[in-house]
């Protein structure tokens, strides 16, 4: 460390022990506000009942299971590519031009498991690691990320969570009621002075792993009086119900009153019903997928109706991903087509993006096998001999478009839509230093950013 | 005070980042364990979940969870949340446990707790006289045991008798002084992270 980065440290500390909340309100004042919601639906979801459906006909010619037996609907902009919608969809129509629909997303190509793709999703490695959302140019606040609903069957492994809080709606009240039950921290306090000194002093102590916890305590222990006098003026009453979804207005007072700056919302109780690989389960999509559609309907009636402030809504303010963790194959091996399961995608996911900074109403990117006689690129039977998937098409990221025609001899993920992109796409809409960019494959350059989704 | 706040403040905006190996918090079960054995006896069973009145926050403390046939430590880093609960619920300890220095002490608590944890804070409840003073370590080592280096217990105890606040103490009762001993040595980073 250099004077002038001692300095500067110096400069920034000494701010953030001795006048924190208010630092951090002036700073948010005068910022324009900027939220992300990422919703994972856990399991693995069949993208075919919702923003990536098949025509009848190859039901017909036994090459992808369809338990709705309804022809889907186009979806998408008069003047754009389109996509075809699952009738199931029918109910998040009204708010279709509050999001994006981004096809063909590759997820790891390597692995099909549940926990390495959730771990890619999350952290952009498939063995786990930081989790994306620490990588975000957040503001101070005192709680980086807000977690709710769990995980499912399988448990990401993700470190650097140190600011994401797992809260539910009971939680969140008993958590409440907790802080109103005792005096707040006040930084004056004498002994919370004594306290942060000693914190401090063992973590000057050197960079071994005890100092980093009494670090890592000093610095939570600095944000607790904020976390203490802001959490008291949260209703308690807000958190409604034991779903995700009664979840979402205590996310928007913690978005509305500073507590948060980001939210993780998991349908994990969805986990085993969405992973069909028994036929006996997949009969009963069409009922689960609508289910699903009404969700999804919901978070987005919900963020735009609630207020953040006199003149926008929460979804005027808060980037909004929703995704799973991969999609699904079309049928299984020597089953028959109207009674089969399906396996897990990991070749190809859709993801739905929107609210702030995010350009709303569009289709970008597609999946190949599009009909029954389409000839598949000898990269998509390199990777699936078996036609048992969709992959991707060819993207070409600087135009935005799809490469039409274009058929690669070998599979590279540099062709496709990887999450890398997506995750990168949302790191520019934050103003993310590029070094953090995720990369398109290991070892790899920086995945393209998703230029035509982006405002401005 | 002002210099030893800016100098300690130099540390706080080093971000723990995902490659540093952090100490966790102990999590819930560990920290009842000990304070059950090093407080109470056997016929009292301590759980700081009743302090926070609720099952589920003390998850957020840090907890183990079971996936089939692995298990994960979660929600250990130190993060503003679970230092408020820990704050909280053993702040509310310290201040019940001080309850042994009132006029009457409440005869449930003294039959609940532990012989030399008893012993050392019945001698702090001479406070400010020098039997007090003298008790100060015992009250460390019942509590702490030999976990932290002796420099901690001198800061401690130096913050409480020679510190600037030290004259102020001098004339704050008893049950109050030994609450705060109490919640100084609860709230110590070797008292509340695994090493």
């Amino acid at each position: 460390m250099d004077r002038r980065d001692f300095l500067r440290l110096s400069l920034a500390g000494s701010a953030m022990w001795l006048g924190a909340p208010f630092i951090g309100a002036a700073a948010r004042e005068t910022q324009e506000p900027r939220f992300l919601l990422q919703v994972v639906f856990p399991g693995g979801l069949d993208w075919s009942y919702l923003f990536d459906a098949r025509p009848l006909e190859m039901t017909k010619r036994g090459l992808i299971q369809n338990y709705v037996n309804q022809e889907p609907a186009p979806w998408g902009p008069e003047n754009g590519l389109k996509t075809w919608a699952s009738p199931l969809t029918n109910p998040i129509r009204p708010y279709q031009n509050y999001f994006s629909i981004v096809n063909g997303v590759m997820m790891t190509p390597n692995f099909d498991g549940h926990l390495q793709n959730l771990n890619y999703l999350l952290a952009g490695n498939p063995f786990g690691g930081p989790f994306f959302i620490s990588g975000l140019n957040l503001d101070k606040r005192p709680l980086d990320c807000v977690h709710t609903g769990g995980f499912g069957v399988d448990v990401p492994q993700l470190s650097d969570l140190g600011g994401t809080i797992p809260l539910d709606t009971k939680s969140v009240n008993a958590l409440s009621a907790a802080i109103r039950s005792v005096p707040a921290i006040q930084s004056d306090d004498k002994l919370v002075g004594f306290w942060a000194r000693r914190l401090s002093a063992i973590a000057l102590e050197g960079p071994g792993v005890f100092s980093n916890g009494s670090r890592a305590m000093a610095t939570a222990l600095s944000k607790a009086p904020e976390l203490m006098r802001l959490m008291k003026s949260v209703n308690p009453q807000l958190a409604t119900g034991e779903d995700e979804l009664g979840f979402l207005p205590v996310l928007a007072e913690f978005f509305r009153k500073g507590i948060a700056q980001t939210g993780l919302v998991v349908f994990s109780k969805l986990d085993t019903r969405i992973d069909v690989h028994a036929a006996e389960a997949a009969v009963k999509q069409p009922a689960l997928y609508a289910e699903i559609a009404q969700k999804i309907a919901s978070v987005f009636k919900f963020l735009r109706e609630t207020p953040y402030d006199q003149g926008r809504s929460i979804l005027d303010v808060t980037t909004v991903v929703i995704t799973s963790e991969f999609g699904r194959t079309l049928r299984q091996v020597r089953r028959p087509i109207d009674f089969t399961g399906t396996d897990h995608n990991n070749l190809c996911n859709t993801v739905l993006i929107g609210g702030r900074g995010i350009r709303s109403g569009l289709v970008l990117g597609a999946s190949d096998f599009q009909s029954p006689d389409e000839t598949l690129s000898p990269a998509h039977l390199q990777i699936d001999a078996g036609k048992m998937k969709f992959i991707g098409r060819p993207f070409d990221f600087a135009a935005s478009a799809i490469k039409e025609g274009y058929a690669p001899a070998a599979f590279s993920p540099r062709d496709y839509i990887g999450a890398a992109s997506v995750i990168n796409t949302v790191y520019e809409a934050f103003g993310v230093d590029r070094v953090k960019y995720w990369p398109v494959e290991k070892d790899g350059p920086a995945a393209p950013v998703l230029k035509g989704i982006l405002k401005g | 005070m002002r210099t030893l706040v800016l100098f300690v403040s130099l540390i706080l905006p080093l971000r723990i980042q995902a490659a540093d190996v952090c100490s966790l918090y102990r999590g819930y079960a560990e920290v009842d364990q000990i304070i059950q054995a090093r407080v109470f006896n056997s016929s009292y069973s301590f759980r700081i979940a009743d302090r926070l009145g609720s099952e589920e926050l003390s998850k957020l403390l840090g907890h183990y969870v079971t996936h089939t046939t692995e298990s994960q430590f979660q929600n250990g880093l130190p993060n503003p949340t679970n230092t408020v609960l820990w704050y909280i619920g053993l702040s509310k300890l310290a201040q019940e446990l001080s309850a042994i220095c009132a006029p009457r002490p409440p005869q449930e608590l003294v039959r609940s707790l532990n012989p030399i944890f008893l012993h050392a804070a019945n001698a702090m409840c001479a406070w400010p006289a020098q039997a007090s003073k003298t008790a100060q370590e015992r009250l460390w080592l019942a509590v702490m045991g030999y976990e932290a280096p002796r420099a901690e217990l001198e800061a401690w105890r130096g913050f409480f008798n020679q510190g600037e606040e030290a004259q102020a103490f001098e004339r704050t009762p008893a049950t109050e002084m030994l609450a705060k001993h109490l919640a100084l040595i609860f709230l110590n980073p070797h008292f509340l992270l695994r090493k």
